[in-house]
């Protein structure tokens, strides 16, 4: 608004101009908050993937004592991850994956099953390379998301409901004599 | 250097013992021999006599254990591998979770059967020296018939489970709509799958390993990828991929349908060596496959305009559901559901399956009444229209509790009749055997058995009939008066467009929607046909799961959503018919408000930046977050429909609701600045709006 009381001053009134083209301009915040939940979304869905997969393919090899080997191999990496808090997403990732290729060299390593075995694990370590370009697809698009300590908290805490889901299952099955 | 001399004195003092020690060598090997022979036997395993390494031994006419014992191993892992799964859904609330509890309960009692078997094996494991093929046929019929049924079990519960699952995450990506993210998953979970396919194909294998194909019993035929086909006509090596599941397809078919068409010339071509059987897809097959597919076009819809000798994904299927013939004594194997319970294959058109291979049986005389019966019905069906005329009425029966109840009785009754119509004691409350049986003995069993409410009522008269044809006219519908094929009950026939209804003389209404037509189809709309219950008095027409329509709107046949969609999603669609109408009625009263656009408008120019940027946002907080995203969200909670067809008309445009038209239009640039849409609703109304952008 105009002050009466003082002169015209070019400058202050083309600042106030561009104040008063803008009033109407707010920032919204539900899309704010909207687009902050769908990179949660999608880093839940990530992790959730990535341990999954690790499990449900260590499961479902078929040779009892390898299998035992390697689902004992991914328990204990569960444990570490779980108790020693990663530095950020970054690292939390990079140890989740690196399960998966210690239960790859396993089965490589595998007289028996390597033959049989390798080619289905080299088409979900496909799958692998995929959720982790999507992770980088979700860092590049939300850059402060993925940085924020929250977003690692929140990891973790997926993480952990994950090795639950695993550990209960395990015990279950062994109740079962599987 | 020895004389001659003295080589034959140490000849002559050769002791006699030197050849009982040979005999005595020879008997050791002998009986190495019979030892590698017995080991083999039973443990499919060879060892050989030189370096003592053991191999495998090939071939399928013998049980072996340790092969029998990986294939049970092989099955568990991928089982409990399922079973992580799951939990990993159910505890993360991963998309699918609101489903998987169903799907953990079906894999937890394929795991109870494998257990069986595991226990089941170590005891015989410890019996030292038994052998399980000369004695003891029906403990490995048990052990085959355990294992094909956990086997199958299982690779059809995780098809469901992965195709929900699947379908779950795609609605749950759809929905956050970030398409790099989203491609990038997507691809990830198509990956996985593929590795998952290549675990069952290890299950399939170990399946032939353990005498589970083949002559001792099929248990399906390998899948398709959807929508590929295997060309009829061509000679495939029996080692590439087509020719693969040629074979295994050939197997399933001549386990299930050997009984009716083991007769005709095709099928002795085909099965002329029988388990040895080629990847070829030459003109026998080709015949074969196109008899199967008339035989159960009945009881699956899909394969009814497929006339061809090509192997579809509907095709596979179609057979690997159909249950095996109960006849099927040929095979070694009994599957568990026969073991435990005799299935029949009911459901078979041979008369129509002979007609479509265009040859005649080789010993007709051989074929059962059933066949008889359905080839002259076939025959004597006819119709004004394309529509197939049953050969008997529907019988009135709610349930098929309700229809075993009459199973049982004719089966006592009248045990020779129900032997000679193969009756099975459980089936189908409304198949054609057990019609046949309730057109011979209904009256009978009306008199004899206190029955439902239903049973009793007095069938409709013609009179009656007639009056309702009118009725049906009267409505709109076309309405024709028929006699069922083979027990010439009369039937009402009503029809529009492509959906039709038969009124039974015992109430019954059947109601078929569309059939499926290219889009419909790749849109996964498919043919269906629901069953009713006529009640004249109130004119009332009643479905499963409470629902109920005047007879006037089953005649216009503008019940079709209504049948196909739970009340939920009904109560969905309509919800979001009301949001789009909401947020529509919104813009329009939004460019109607002066006092929004007022601080834009300028005496020579309008300022469109700002008003663009306040129209942005104002969508963002008024119109996306609360109607349009919710509208989405619920047309995509749809089964494959009309209504989610109608309602994805107002989804088109990427970027929001008219959004992107709008901004265009503010900014004038376009020559007219009135802008029109219309919104879709789901039952196929239109709504239409129009606002004029030029503030």
């Amino acid at each position: 608004m105009r002050n009466p009381y003082l002169g015209y001053n070019p400058v202050f009134e083309s600042l106030s101009q561009q104040a008063r083209k803008y009033t109407n301009v707010r920032i919204n915040e539900d899309a704010l908050k909207y687009e902050g939940e769908k990179s949660q979304k999608y880093l839940k869905l990530i992790i959730d993937n990535i341990s999954s997969r690790i499990i449900t393919f260590t499961a479902s090899i078929p040779e009892k004592a390898l299998r035992d080997a390697v689902l004992a191999k991914i328990d204990q990496g569960y444990k570490t991850l779980s108790t020693q808090a990663p530095a950020n997403i970054d690292a939390l990732i990079a140890s989740m994956r690196d399960l998966f290729d210690q239960a790859y060299t396993e089965i490589g390593g595998s007289a028996a099953s390597k033959d049989k075995l390798v080619p289905i694990y080299d088409k979900a370590k496909e799958g692998m390379e995929l959720l982790m370009k999507a992770y980088e697809n979700l860092k590049k698009k939300y850059p402060s998301e993925m940085s924020q300590p929250v977003s690692l908290q929140n990891c973790i805490g997926y993480l952990k409901s994950s090795i639950v889901s695993f550990t209960t299952t395990l015990e279950e099955l062994k109740k079962k004599s599987v | 250097m020895l004389s001659k001399n003295f080589i034959s004195l140490l000849e002559s003092m050769k002791s006699p013992y030197n050849e009982i020690y040979e005999d005595r060598d020879e008997r050791i090997e002998r009986r190495e021999e019979r030892r590698r022979e017995r080991r083999e036997d039973k443990f499919g395993v060879s060892t050989s006599s030189t370096d003592g390494t053991t191999t495998e031994v090939e071939g399928d006419s013998d049980f072996k254990i340790r092969p029998f014992i990986r294939a049970v191993e092989q099955l568990k892992s991928q089982v409990q591998s399922e079973i992580f799964n799951i939990d990993q859904t159910i505890k993360n609330r991963e998309s699918g979770h609101q489903s998987a509890s169903t799907y953990k309960t079906k894999f937890n009692a394929i795991l109870e059967i494998i257990l069986k078997i595991n226990s089941k094996v170590d005891l015989i494991k410890d019996k030292e020296g038994r052998n399980l093929e000369s004695n003891d046929l029906a403990e490995i019929k048990i052990f085959r018939g355990l294992y094909t049924t956990a086997a199958n079990d299982f690779l059809a519960a995780q098809k469901e489970w992965s195709e929900k699952k699947l379908d779950d995450d795609t609605k749950y990506l759809s929905d956050l709509k970030d398409t790099d993210t989203n491609n990038f998953i997507q691809g990830a979970n198509k990956a996985f799958e593929e590795a998952k396919a290549m675990l069952n194909d290890l299950i399939r294998n170990s399946q032939s390993v353990v005498g589970a194909t083949g002559a001792t019993g099929a248990t399906g035929a390998a899948d398709l990828a959807t929508g590929e086909t295997i060309k009829a006509g061509k000679r495939y090596t029996n080692d590439s991929k087509e020719g693969k599941i040629v074979i295994e397809v050939k197997k399933t078919i001549y386990t299930k349908f050997k009984k009716d068409l083991g007769d005709t010339s095709d099928w002795k071509v085909v099965y002329k060596s029988y388990p040895n059987v080629s990847g070829s897809l030459l003109g026998n097959t080709q015949a074969v496959i196109k008899g199967i597919k008339a035989g159960i076009s009945g009881d699956y819809p899909d394969l009814k305009s497929d006339k061809g000798g090509d192997i579809t994904t509907a095709f596979i299927n179609a057979i690997n559901k159909v249950t095996e013939s109960k006849e099927n004594t040929s095979g070694r194997l009994i599957t568990f559901a026969n073991f435990i319970k005799s299935k029949v294959n009911e459901g078979f058109d041979k008369g129509a399956a002979v007609a479509a291979m265009g040859v005649s049986s080789s010993s007709s005389s051989s074929s059962s009444n059933k066949s008889k019966s359905k080839s002259k019905s076939s025959s004597s069906t006819s119709s004004s229209t394309s529509r197939k005329v049953p050969e008997y009425s529907a019988t009135p029966f709610a349930n098929d509790t309700e229809g075993n109840k009459f199973r049982a009785w004719v089966i006592k009754t009248h045990a020779d009749w129900a032997k000679t119509n193969s009756l099975d004691a459980t089936g189908a409350k409304d198949n054609r055997y057990v019609r046949k049986a309730y057109q011979e003995f209904g009256e009978e069993y009306k008199k004899a058995a206190s029955v439902p409410e239903a049973v009793k009522e007095a069938v409709l008269t013609n009179s009656e009939l007639d009056t309702i044809k009118k009725k049906i006219e009267g409505y709109g519908a076309k309405a024709e008066l028929k006699f069922t094929a083979a027990d010439k009950q009369p039937c009402i026939l009503f029809y529009s467009g492509k959906e039709y209804a038969f009124l039974y003389n015992t109430r019954k209404v059947s109601y078929t929607t569309e059939k499926s037509g290219f889009f419909q189809k790749l849109l996964g709309f498919k043919a269906k046909t629901f069953w009713g219950m006529y009640d004249s008095k109130t004119n009332i027409v009643k479905f499963p799961g409470g629902k109920a329509w005047d007879l006037k709107y089953v005649s216009k046949f503008t019940i079709t959503e209504g049948l196909i969609m739970t009340k939920e999603e009904s109560a969905k669609a309509t919800k979001a018919d009301e949001l789009l109408t909401k947020m529509s009625d919104m813009i329009v009263a939004k460019f109607s408000e002066t006092g929004f656009w007022k601080p834009f408008k300028g005496t020579f120019n309008d300022d469109e930046d700002a008003a663009s940027i306040a129209f942005t946002k104002w969508y963002g907080a008024k119109i996306e977050d609360a109607y349009y995203n919710p509208a989405l969200n619920r047309k995509n909670q749809l089964p494959a429909s009309k209504a989610k067809d109608n309602l994805a008309k107002n989804f088109s445009d990427s970027g929001g609701f008219h959004l992107d038209t709008l901004i265009k239009k503010l900014y004038g640039s376009t020559s007219n600045d009135t802008y029109k849409w219309t919104i879709y609703k789901s039952d196929g109304t239109t709504k239409s709006y129009s606002v004029d952008t030029d503030f």
